[in-house]
Formats: structure tokens, sequence, C-alpha cells
């Protein structure tokens, strides 16, 4: 992961800095842009076989600044056709949290605790198996895993229900 | 209760069978308390999508950070201890500024801006399988074995690509004795196609015409860097500023 950072970030920042971007929102595109790089090769939807993990990036962080611009209305959509790798999928839930609620999460997050906070992202976000988590963590088999993450989600449902904003915000998006 | 945990957590990862999901799929609709629970647990998966998205975020901003850190790190010892040295240095070279109308040489801009491109982490060719001669010469490469890698990059001749010309450019560039003219060539092959490489290729386009003496070239080719605002282009900048004689 830190070898394809580092190897396309010039690029990207380039490219979003010399069409009329700033370096800080070069820094935010292409971090998305990994994330979505990610996504898709955790979901199977990229294989590297019809491009390089540099072209798709690379096409991914184009599509995602002409959108960019496209919204803030310095180009329209006749300027430049916003072409995707074909099997590149953009998530739903993207950009489902507004920067300004990142604390809002990140309080909730605190409040579940490092082992359900580690032991959810990992199994729902990055889609690890339990016998997988039971190797990484100190677990000692899958059964006990797998039961302290029913009771881990439990926990956050609570959580989520007793803050209404962060309920509106999940239903209204994805 | 765990029970519905189980059972909403089996069909949310896809974990459950055909017969299982049609089944869990009509129980959803007459049963409220599940159907209930069932949209809680969608919420909440949305929650740790987006917690997951915010920890990479800041592994990114780790990896950011590493790297300028990095860049700061790689300053030599040899060149601390003789900070004194070239601190004097600069004064002589102030000196000489002034007094030779504020010239640089080619050669000199060269040694000053070139540093040999970073291997790339995986290549492969069109067939997607590893070529042993690319592996053998991209090894080679990282191990600053330049000549090594040119007598690999060689044998690939019928699956040359934009990535192989290019670091045969770099590899003619950086060798003992640099050839300068097969490094054109080979960067010029990289900018004759759209491609990854193409804005790296003209950085090293720019450096290896001022080797070649051939300063005007060089000199719009870095114009082209900085109108165009790509690869390098705050260094094209400064050597555009510079008066090179």
């Amino acid at each position: 992961m830190k070898t394809i950072y580092n190897d396309n970030k010039d690029k990207i920042y380039s490219y979003v800095i010399s069409n009329k971007g700033s370096k800080v929102e070069a820094k935010d595109i292409y971090q998305e842009t990994v994330i979505a790089f990610y996504e898709n090769v955790r979901d199977r939807k990229f294989d590297g076989e019809r491009s390089t993990i540099s072209t798709y990036i690379y096409a991914i962080a184009k599509f995602k600044w002409l959108n960019q611009l496209k919204r803030k209305g310095i180009m329209n959509e006749f300027h430049q056709k916003i072409e995707l790798p074909n099997d590149f999928v953009e998530s739903p839930l993207s950009e489902l949290i507004d920067k300004e609620q990142k604390d809002l999460v990140l309080n909730l997050l605190a409040q579940l605790g490092a082992t359900c906070k580690n032991l959810l992202v990992d199994s729902i976000y990055h889609n690890k198996t339990m016998k997988e988590i039971v190797a990484e963590t100190s677990f000692s088999n899958e059964q006990i895993a797998r039961n302290k993450k029913y009771k881990c989600m439990k926990q956050l449902k609570k959580l989520i229900a007793e803050n209404p904003h962060l309920v509106k915000i999940l239903k209204f998006n994805g | 209760m765990d029970n519905i945990e189980e059972l909403i957590d089996r069909y949310l990862s896809k974990l459950m069978t055909e017969v299982e999901v049609k089944d869990f799929e009509n129980l959803l609709k007459v049963d409220k308390t599940l159907h209930a629970e069932y949209l809680k647990s969608v919420a909440a998966r949305k929650f740790i999508e987006e917690a997951g998205r915010l920890e990479l975020r800041e592994k990114f901003d780790a990896f950011e950070s590493e790297e300028q850190i990095g860049e700061k790190a790689i300053i030599p010892l040899w060149f601390k201890k003789t900070m004194k040295i070239a601190a004097a240095f600069v004064v002589l070279f102030g000196l000489y500024y002034v007094v030779f109308n504020s010239t640089i040489s080619a050669d000199a801009v060269f040694e000053s801006y070139f540093e040999a491109y970073k291997v790339p982490s995986v290549e492969r060719n069109s067939e997607t399988t590893l070529d042993t001669n690319l592996q053998s010469a991209m090894k080679a490469y990282g191990a600053k074995s330049y000549e090594e890698a040119l007598q690999f990059f060689n044998k690939l001749e019928d699956k040359a690509n934009y990535v192989t010309s290019f670091y045969k450019g770099l590899s003619y560039l950086s060798s003992k004795n640099p050839d300068y003219k097969q490094a054109l060539q080979s960067f010029e092959i990289v900018l004759q196609t759209d491609n990854d490489y193409n804005q790296q290729a003209l950085w090293y386009k720019g450096l290896t015409l001022l080797k070649l003496k051939e300063t005007d070239k060089a000199l719009k080719v870095f114009q082209k860097i900085k109108e165009t605002a790509s690869y390098n282009h705050a260094k094209a900048v400064e050597i555009l500023n510079e008066n090179i004689r």
C-alpha cells in the first residue's frame, strides 16, 4: 500500500495542480482515489489484467477531479468527456460523511473502544475472514471472535441510535 | 438476540446459501423486529465503512509525513560534517557568480538535478506474466547495477515498451560510462505515445539535452514542463531561472 501510494503521488498531484487545483485539493483527491482503488481491489473489481495499477489510479483521479471541477462550476460537461476504467465501480458510500462530521465519527469510535473498532473495521471494511482476524489478534478461536463481533455490532447500533444526527446521515445516504 | 445478529451478519456478509437468502428475505417481510434490527445493521455497516476510510486516510497522512522526514534524512553524514566547508564555498561561489556574470554550466545543472527514478513496484508485460529479463533488469536497476540492467533491457527487444524504454534511458544516464544519445533516443520512444511515464520522460529528456550541450532545446523542454505544470515543474522553473552558459 505504501509503495503504491508513494509511487503514484507525484503524477496525481501534478495533474490536479496543473488543472486549477491546490496542493490541499490534490492531496484530498489523491487519498480518495487510493481508497477507491483499495476498495475495488478488495471487491475484486480490479484484477490488474486490463490496466496497470498506475494507469487505473490515474484514470480514477482524473474522473474524481473533473467531477469536482464540474461541481464547482469550473468545467461544464461538454468540455471534456470523463472516462473511467471499465472495471471501476464508484462506491455509493464514498462521500457518505462530510469532512466536517469526521469528529462525530471519531468520537463514536472512541466510545466503541479499540478492540471493537478494530474487529469491526477488519471484518466489515477490510473484509478479513475470522481465520485471518484470529491469526492477527489475541482471540483464541474464530467462534470467540465472531461472538465478540456480534456484541460489538449491538453496542455500535446502540451508540448510533443515541446520535440522531448520525442516524439521519446514515439513513439518507447509500 | 445474538441469533438475529448472526443471521443479519451472515446475510449482509453474503455468507448465506441461495435457499437461506430466500428464507431470510421472506422473514424480513413479516418480522418487524428483524426488519428494524436489519436497518440498524445496514446503518452500522455504513458507519464502519466510513471508519475504515478514515483509518486509511490516517495511514496515508503518515506516509506523507514519513516521506517528508525521509527527504530530510537522506542528507548524507559526510555532507553534514562538511557544512562549514560548504558554507565557505557558498561565499566563494557567490563571488564567482558575480565575477562571471552569474552563469552556470549545463553540466553543473545536470549534476544538481539528476536523480535516478525509483524502480516500479510491480511490472507486467502484455500477457500479465512477469518476464524474467524484465524482472532481472528492474532488479539490477534497483540495485544500481545499471550496466547489468542495460544488458537485460537489451534482451527484451520484442517485448520492449514505454516502461522498458524509460528505465533503459535512465540506465544509460546512470551507468559508469553514460551514453546520452542512447538515453535521449529511449526517452523519445516513451514520448511517442500517451502513457504513464510521459511527464517523467520529458523531464529526463531536458536533463539529457543539457548533457548533450543542446541547451536551447533543453530550455524549450523545461519551458514546456513549466507551462503544463508537469512532473518536476518547480525544478524546471528553477533551471529556467539559471543563466546557463
